[in-house]
């Protein structure tokens, strides 16, 4: 995916920004481009890129005619065009504009009120579920980016609206990615709090079966399917899923990773942080050894330990977290796993995870040992469905199983104590239900940003 | 970690890979050149089926010899340890320059013995340098003065920080950041290399003057100048990381602050 970016300016500067540090030290002015220079070099790097999106700064605040043309210009090259935006501009006359250059919009949303306190504190009036609304009503292809922060996830109170929040959206069919907040002290949540955070979120996206990333990634990823950069084992100088044409017309990376000045991309893409972080200790800042290595590969370089890509990412906690948690449910579901291997090791499943499973479930066979006579998989076959052991383990892993969305009397289910079932039926067939369709999800609607 | 190196320039630096290059080849011509007009007995100088003829047409018409040392393996990279080609691999000669044959037989034998006093005697390297090399070389290949870390201040002539991307200005591996004699040596090198392209040369001690971050961690050095960010494999793994700040000395600004404590203690 290429980002065109025409400016770095901004009209909300939210407090955790990423571009934050660039634009402390840098001039940016929104009308400092050559919009022509921008659709030749559009044209001209047609052919090495699958996809683009008008991104920026705030791409709205170039005005609604440049918006037009760079659209325009993108639905003539790749037959539809995609746009990164707060959103706060947005009017019927930009709606109009998405719908008539085919636009996917996605929007940067934290949630209503409270829960976008870090982004629109100076446009408390601006109500963006309004322009969600009117978008979605005028027929135009949304996502939505929400970056978790204290803000919308900082106390179980806020999580609860999130969570509403996430629920109103699907009644809309709009789905999109749940981002932790990353490199901004003060505004990201704590480790500790991130991966119980995530793994509630988890849970509840399963059970309403909302398709947001990460989780949807993370399935992708124990799959050893195409996912988000995050995971793809990203080369911090030549970013393979997010490359970003600047007013100059020259190319540059995820700006992740250009926090102090631009750094130009290089020619070509290699496996060096993969390489480092392959043969370096999980004790010293690598990833040797970990059993999600080649789902994960170190995570997003921008968030490295110490800020330092040769280390893997400071949120490997609550990525590992959330490995187990789908590496049990797809376990559970009798999909196969395919990207659980160890570094050199030849099993795609490790022993121990295997004996574990077994433990777990006795008469369970894991999927990979392809033994046709393991009734126990087909939860339908399945006298009891979910053995207490596995439920109980789940709830190791997720604490918030046993209080997740406690408020809503339309999923006691959750809630064992109230259920007679431990692992209830309606759970379960939506697992089934949700879990192979999560493996097959048309991510083609957020492939304006494909990048976090 | 397998030998690598990679330059990415920051936005509007575009052309320094190729200028990077360019000082690597400077420097090589320079290399010749000491050896021609008697600065120093000896150069190293690599030789394969491409350059062999033009080597040799170039060594005659200079009055000079060519003596070929051992074969080594083939690398794109720049590389402080030399490897022997295995069996029906491509390699090419490590050679010497010399003005005479009994320097050209001195420097080989001394090359096999692993002599490194003679060799770099030879080379024209300072004695100081030379027993720094002897003593830390065999430990530590790294060739970053291998005790420093923090803010370093030195004369562009000892910076070899930037040496695995071509650009340097002598030869050896200084033995500290501040070495009078590797300046003195570098001043001959720099007006060898200002006598073949001087703004190029010009060029190469402005950026081994500017502000450097040189960073070892994980069996990769980053280092940081003001055009671009340089990658190459280190030769140890460190698992905390060694950075060095790198300053230039302002020979200038020095001179004006001794002056003015002078003319203060003078008023007193």
């Amino acid at each position: 995916m290429l980002l065109v970016l025409p400016h770095l300016n901004c009209n909300i500067f939210c407090h955790y920004c990423y571009e934050k540090s660039y634009r402390k030290q840098h001039k940016t002015e929104t009308k400092s481009y050559n919009l022509d220079f921008i659709l030749t070099r559009m044209e001209e790097l047609r052919d090495s890129y699958p996809g683009m999106c008008l991104h920026g700064g705030e791409p709205l605040m170039i005005g609604k005619d440049d918006v037009r043309r760079i659209l325009f210009r993108m639905k003539e090259l790749y037959g539809k065009s995609s746009i990164q935006t707060n959103g706060v501009l947005i009017d019927n006359d930009f709606i109009n504009i998405f719908k008539e250059c085919s636009t996917n919009v996605g929007l940067s949303h934290d949630g209503p009120g409270e829960l976008s306190k870090y982004r629109l504190y100076k446009f408390k009036n601006v109500n963006l579920d309004d322009k969600v609304r009117a978008m979605t009503k005028a027929g135009v292809s949304l996502s939505i980016i929400t970056v978790v922060s204290k803000a919308n996830a900082g106390t179980d109170q806020l999580l609860d609206k999130l969570k509403a929040w996430l629920l109103d959206l699907h009644k809309m069919n709009i789905t999109g990615r749940l981002n932790p907040c990353g490199g901004a002290p003060g505004y990201e949540l704590s480790q500790d709090r991130a991966k119980e955070v995530y793994l509630n979120l988890a849970l509840f996206c399963l059970q309403h079966n909302l398709k947001w990333s990460p989780f949807t990634d993370i399935m992708h990823a124990l799959q050893g399917k195409s996912r988000v950069c995050t995971f793809m084992g990203c080369d911090p100088f030549c970013t393979p899923s997010a490359a970003e044409l600047l007013a100059d017309g020259s190319v540059t990376n995820c700006m992740r990773l250009n926090k102090e000045g631009i750094l130009l991309r290089a020619p070509a893409r290699d496996y060096l942080r993969n390489d480092i972080l392959s043969q370096t200790s999980q004790e010293f800042g690598g990833c040797q050894g970990c059993q999600y290595w080649s789902a994960c590969q170190g995570g997003c370089p921008g968030m490295a330990i110490n800020n330092d890509w040769r280390n893997r990412t400071y949120l490997c906690d609550v990525w590992k977290a959330l490995f187990q948690f789908y590496d049990k449910s797809l376990a559970f579901c009798n999909i196969q796993d395919s990207s659980c291997n160890n570094i050199g090791g030849e099993s795609p499943c490790p022993p121990e995870l295997q004996s574990q499973l077994k433990e777990i479930a006795p008469g369970w066979t894991h999927v990979d040992s392809g033994n046709p006579a393991s009734p126990a998989l087909n939860l339908s076959a399945s006298p009891s469905p979910c053995p207490p052991e596995l439920q109980s383990q789940l709830k190791e892993i997720a604490p918030g199983w046993t209080h997740v969305d406690s408020g809503s009397p339309a999923s006691p289910a959750l809630n064992p104590s109230a259920s007679p079932s431990p692992y209830p039926p309606e759970l379960q067939s939506q697992l089934k239900e949700i879990a192979p369709g999560w493996l097959h999800a048309d991510s083609d609607h957020i492939d304006h940003a494909d990048h976090i | 970690m397998k030998d690598f190196t990679k330059i990415i320039p920051k936005q509007g630096q575009e052309e320094w890979p190729n200028k990077l290059g360019l000082m690597g080849a400077l420097f090589h011509q320079a290399e010749y050149q000491m050896v021609k007009n008697k600065f120093r007995q000896a150069a190293i100088i690599n030789v394969d089926h491409n350059n062999l003829p033009a080597i040799l047409e170039q060594a005659n018409k200079d009055g000079l010899l060519l003596t070929p040392l051992n074969k080594i393996a083939i690398t794109d990279r720049f590389t402080a340890i030399t490897q022997s080609p295995g069996p029906g691999e491509p390699f090419i000669w490590r050679s010497c320059i010399t003005r005479t044959r009994k320097d050209g037989e001195k420097f080989k034998q001394a090359d096999a013995e692993h002599n490194h006093r003679i060799v770099g005697q030879m080379l024209g390297y300072p004695e100081c340098c030379i027993d720094y090399f002897i003593q830390t070389f065999p430990i530590d290949h790294c060739p970053i003065w291998v005790d420093l870390r923090g803010s370093v201040s030195g004369y562009p002539e000892c910076n070899g920080m930037l040496r695995y991307f071509g650009p340097k200005i002598t030869a050896h591996l200084s033995c500290s950041p501040a070495c009078k004699a590797t300046k003195e040596i570098g001043k001959v090198w720099l007006k060898t290399m200002q006598g073949i392209n001087k703004d190029l040369a010009d060029e190469l001690y402005r950026l081994l003057a500017s502000p450097i971050t040189w960073d070892s961690y994980h069996g990769v050095v980053q280092i940081e100048t003001p055009y671009f960010i340089g990658l190459n494999n280190a030769l140890f793994i460190l698992k905390k990381p060694r950075i060095i700040n790198w300053r230039a000395i302002n020979e200038r600004q020095k001179i004006k602050i001794s002056s003015k404590k002078k003319l203060k203690s003078k008023k007193i």
